[in-house]
């Protein structure tokens, strides 16, 4: 059974992304209005906005929260090349706490609209990554994660196709390195495979392609990696015309390099569907995937054990 | 099972967004025009997804890019509202995870020879609890503010999903948990009809009541239906009451109802001896049939038939029985009373086929079914499907997968135990009131258990300082430093931006980060050059050993030394201190003329307490200072206009002091005390 309930979103115009932070108890929401709204969860259940500012020169594409480990930091990207880091300072006035955002840094090196913008899972500091539209991934890097004023561009790593989506691998660790999923939505379908997978090498300091996904060849329009949670592989969700659920498995002789991954399931859109969105939900499990589909159908998927655990269904 | 799909239906006018869910067939609607042309969601805590709006970018053609059709702009919060966190359920669930811990601690402590003792007192502790819930669920006790009443409809839904639950836990009791040496189940089986099929008694009751019961349309129902299910004595004083009940046929049917052996288990009478009486009393029922002793009366005719285990009687009978499965029992209470469980499934065959067939089967059904066959995996599965509500099925999966223990064909059942837990436990650690439950079932679900745990744990937002004291207790109890490194750092953090330094350093410090506590400790140092007076000077006083964390703090700590020194009046020692800590160059250079000003009451004091070795390194100490002060470049030390200035102005005073008590402390050196 489902409950639901609605809020105005103040937005003068369509908002692109929301984005909730790490305990889900604050949302961002971006929009064409070119500003961005901070809203907070109270302590009756509904969400009041306590900010909005204008971010960016265009319509702002993407919003993301950074680990609360290094403090309330947001970043945006935009259509107009850019993108932002953006840090809450308090002030307590006596009478309330206000917070104000405030620009810490703004990341101009694309030459065309940034689609994504993503921060890196924090056990590698407080790096983010930014795809632009026309196939150019950046990582950055705030070497002092208590002066988020200096940024420093890492590396730069061009995926040749133009990109819509990245998402960071949550859980490295000893034994798994670095991983970013690029998806890109390029509509030629002969281009080859389009999500590709990009692994961070210590010893040589570089990233490097370790997988292209080839048999998604439809536009990829968002993707996302599940949690880990103590299993042996990753697992990846795709979402162009349906919703493809891949698992990564790393080679167990060279633990840095991807050698098998398989599509373990597809979940078949209905109908046409234009923007299909892959949210992994952030929270403790795993096995959940959502999607909602442009014109028809928004459906919510849950991985549940059934007697045959031999396949894993999702339904 | 937890498929749900949102459905615009294209045709409506005013755009509704329709949620539907398979499971209870419910339609809710939204009104929002602008998700008519599409829509994107975003997913929050475990069954919320956040829906607004959207349309798709065309992102080289810009110029066409999506604009709002003038109508507000509206995002929908879509919840799954489960049973789950309905009230009822709230003691349902806290109760349960009492039992099932206390499950697992007796079985690990325990030998196996007591393990079914346990296990069938933990089942009936489970029962009970389903049924203090239905029966909560019945009364409808007043609601505490904010609450959502439930509609009439809910309340039959739930009451129906805990029937069927104690139904399937009780016949789970008796098939696989509680069973009896010689695999005899008669007894158990008419009892568990007895408990759940009563028209018999509410009929007695009612014709009792009456005024001429032998005249009540629910007379004989209610005699056959207490013979049916085996009440002799009851059905045996309902007779009593019949005018009738001195002649001739009513003794006769008396008599045979009283002495209808019953088999026990621990009765003392063997199986064998006891088939022997049990024909001869049948035999003795159709000898009286066939020589028309009921002649004068069809009932007391049909009840010797029943007694007789006439299949076609029984069968005639079948709407006061309701289900196939009372209808078994009973058919099996007449013919074989010394069923043993192999044999059930094949009598549940015969009796669904009587009322019907396959098709007349629900999924309720095929769960009672799979317990017949004594198909552990089955049930689970079946129960899955009948039951949207995996409280249920991870407790049914827990006491099975004891009761079965690791026998060979049961392969999956420790993997599907787990998973099953994993799955309930996941459902409650995303509830706000809920998630420490959760937690504890995670610590009986494995290594994914334990990696849900550190995920949960980390994601529980810190509302305040008590809040997240306890998560890092709950975090350090199960060894989750990490977790505990990780909620230190975030308060620390959230101190840092609220200004409370002092909080800060002190979570600083227990989250062992180095750079971060150093970062505060030079914020500390900063804010008393510029105001002269320590905050939360406590805090810092006792850090202890942690103060070694890095040096700014260690440096912090032992200022504060010398200012409790100061104040206590051992000027000695803490002078000492205060020039071993220049000399140290523990110091930042910021901080170096507040060192030197510290020192110039204890070069003026009366009583030399400085040195001249120490005098020298002071000197030293000016000397670098105001050569690094007077370079005027950019790595100037001290950070500030103002500081400069009143650093140089007070330089005078500090040289001369310094040579005066060089001076003195030479002479006091250097003389030989009388």
């Amino acid at each position: 059974m489902f409950v639901a309930k609605s809020l105005t979103a103040e937005h003068k115009d369509l908002i692109h992304d929301v984005s909730f932070d790490f305990y889900g108890r604050r949302m961002a929401t971006c929009s064409s209005d070119q500003s961005v709204k901070i809203w907070d969860l109270g302590e009756n259940g509904e969400w009041v906005c306590t900010s909005s500012w204008k971010t960016h020169c265009g319509p702002v594409w993407k919003v993301t929260w950074a680990h609360p480990e290094f403090g309330q930091i947001i970043a945006t990207c935009s259509f107009d090349r850019a993108a932002a880091v953006w840090e809450e300072t308090v002030s307590d006035s006596g009478h309330a706490i206000r917070s104000a955002w405030t620009r810490r840094t703004n990341l101009v090196d694309s030459r065309t609209s940034v689609m994504d913008v993503k921060f890196a899972p924090k056990q590698q500091g407080l790096q983010l990554a930014t795809c632009s539209a026309d196939g150019v991934v950046r990582i950055y890097e705030a070497p002092d994660v208590m002066n988020l004023n200096q940024w420093s561009l890492q590396y730069e790593i061009n995926c040749k196709v133009s990109c819509s989506c990245i998402s960071w691998n949550p859980s490295p660790s000893r034994l798994h390195a670095p991983l970013i999923a690029v998806g890109s939505d390029d509509p030629n379908p002969s281009s080859g495979g389009k999500v590709f997978i990009y692994e961070f090498s210590t010893n040589t300091r570089k990233w490097t392609r370790v997988e292209t996904l080839v048999t998604v060849t439809e536009p990829v329009h968002d993707i996302s990696f599940a949690p880990n949670l103590g299993r042996s592989y990753h697992l990846l969700g795709i979402a162009t015309k349906d919703v493809k659920i891949i698992a990564l498995k790393p080679n167990s002789d060279s633990a840095n390099y991807l050698d098998i991954w398989k599509c373990i399931s597809t979940l078949r859109g209905e109908g046409v569907v234009n923007v299909p969105e892959v949210a992994s939900a952030g929270n403790a499990s795993q096995q959940i995937g959502g999607t909602t589909t442009g014109q028809n159908t928004a459906r919510y998927f849950k991985l549940t054990p059934t007697a045959h655990s031999s396949h894993v269904p999702w339904h | 099972m937890n498929s749900y799909i949102f459905d615009h239906r294209g045709t409506t006018t005013n755009g509704a967004m329709n949620v539907d869910s398979k499971s209870s067939g419910r339609t809710s609607s939204i009104h929002d025009p602008a998700i008519a042309n599409g829509m994107h969601g975003v997913i929050t805590s475990l069954n919320t997804i956040m829906v607004f709006p959207h349309k798709p970018v065309q992102r080289n053609n810009i110029g066409a890019a999506p604009r709002a059709e003038g109508a507000q702009i509206k995002m929908h919060q879509v919840e799954a509202f489960s049973w789950l966190w309905g009230r009822q359920a709230r003691k349902l669930i806290n109760e349960a995870v009492g039992t099932f811990l206390s499950l697992q601690k007796t079985l690990s402590e325990s030998g196996p020879d007591q393990h079914k003792a346990t296990l069938v007192k933990k089942c009936r502790e489970y029962r009970s609890m389903i049924q203090a819930c239905a029966e909560d669920t019945a009364i409808q006790a007043p609601l505490t503010n904010g609450e959502v009443p439930m509609d009439q409809d809910e309340i039959e839904s739930s009451g129906q999903m805990l029937y069927k639950m104690e139904l399937i836990l009780s016949l789970i009791e008796i098939l696989f948990i509680d069973t009896k040496p010689g695999g005899a189940i008669m007894g158990q089986l008419v009892s568990w009809i007895r408990l759940h099929f009563t028209q018999c008694t509410e009929k007695r009751r009612e014709a009792m009541d009456s005024d001429h019961p032998h005249q009540h349309p629910a007379y004989w129902e209610a005699v056959y239906g207490l013979v049916l299910q085996g009440r002799m004595d009851e059905a045996r004083q309902m007779l009593s009451h019949h005018p009738n009940a001195g002649t001739d046929p009513f003794l006769s049917i008396d008599e045979l109802l009283r002495k209808m052996p019953v088999y026990q288990v621990y009765g003392g009478v063997s199986e064998a001896e006891f088939t022997v009486r049990w024909q001869h009393w049948q035999s003795e029922c159709e000898r009286r049939l066939q020589d028309a002793h009921f002649s004068t009366c069809h009932q007391l005719q049909t009840i010797c038939q029943i007694l007789c285990g006439d299949q076609g009687t029984i069968n005639s009978l079948v709407d006061l029985m309701d289900t196939w499965y009372h209808l078994m029992v009973s058919t099996l209470l007449f013919t074989t009373p010394t069923v043993k469980l192999f044999r059930l499934h094949s009598a549940a065959q015969d009796a669904i086929t009587c009322i019907g067939g396959e098709q007349r089967t629900t999924s309720l059904d095929h769960v009672l079914l799979a317990a017949m066959e004594v198909d552990a995996l089955q049930v689970i599965k079946e129960c899955q499907q009948v039951l949207d509500n995996s409280w249920f099925t991870a407790h049914v999966t827990d006491l099975l997968f004891h009761t079965l223990g690791l026998k060979s064909e049961q392969k999956f059942l420790p993997e599907l135990r787990e998973s099953l837990l994993l799955d309930y436990a996941s459902m409650l650690v995303g509830h706000n009131s809920l998630w420490q439950v959760g937690l504890l079932y995670l610590d009986h679900c494995g290594s994914a258990g334990l990696a849900m745990a550190q995920a949960v744990l980390q994601r529980i937002p810190l509302t305040d300082d008590s809040r997240a004291m306890k998560v890092i207790q709950m975090a350090s109890d199960r060894d989750f430093d990490n977790v505990v490194v990780s909620i230190c750092r975030v308060m620390g953090r959230r101190a840092l931006s609220l200004g409370r330094l002092g909080a800060a350093v002190w979570w600083g410090v227990r989250s062992r980060d180095a750079a971060f506590t150093s970062h505060l400790a030079h914020q500390i140092l900063h804010k008393y050059v510029a105001e002269g007076k320590f905050e939360s000077s406590p805090l810092l006083d006792h850090l202890g050993p942690a103060m070694l964390l890095s040096d700014t703090l260690t440096f912090l700590g032992k200022y504060r030394e010398f200012h409790t020194l100061y104040q206590d009046g051992k000027f000695l020692n803490a002078a000492t201190l205060l020039v071993s800590l220049i000399s140290s160059k523990l110091a930042p250079e910021y901080f170096w003329p507040v060192l030197l000003l510290d020192a110039l009451p204890l070069l003026k004091s009366e009583e030399p307490v400085i040195t001249a070795e120490q005098t020298y390194e002071l000197m030293y100490c000016l000397h670098n200072l105001s050569h690094n002060v007077n370079k005027k470049d950019k790595n100037n030390p001290l950070e500030t206009e103002a500081a400069i200035t009143s650093f140089l102005e007070k330089e005078k005073d500090i040289r001369l002091a310094l040579s005066d008590n060089l001076a003195r402390a030479i002479i006091h050196e250097g003389s030989i005390q009388d």
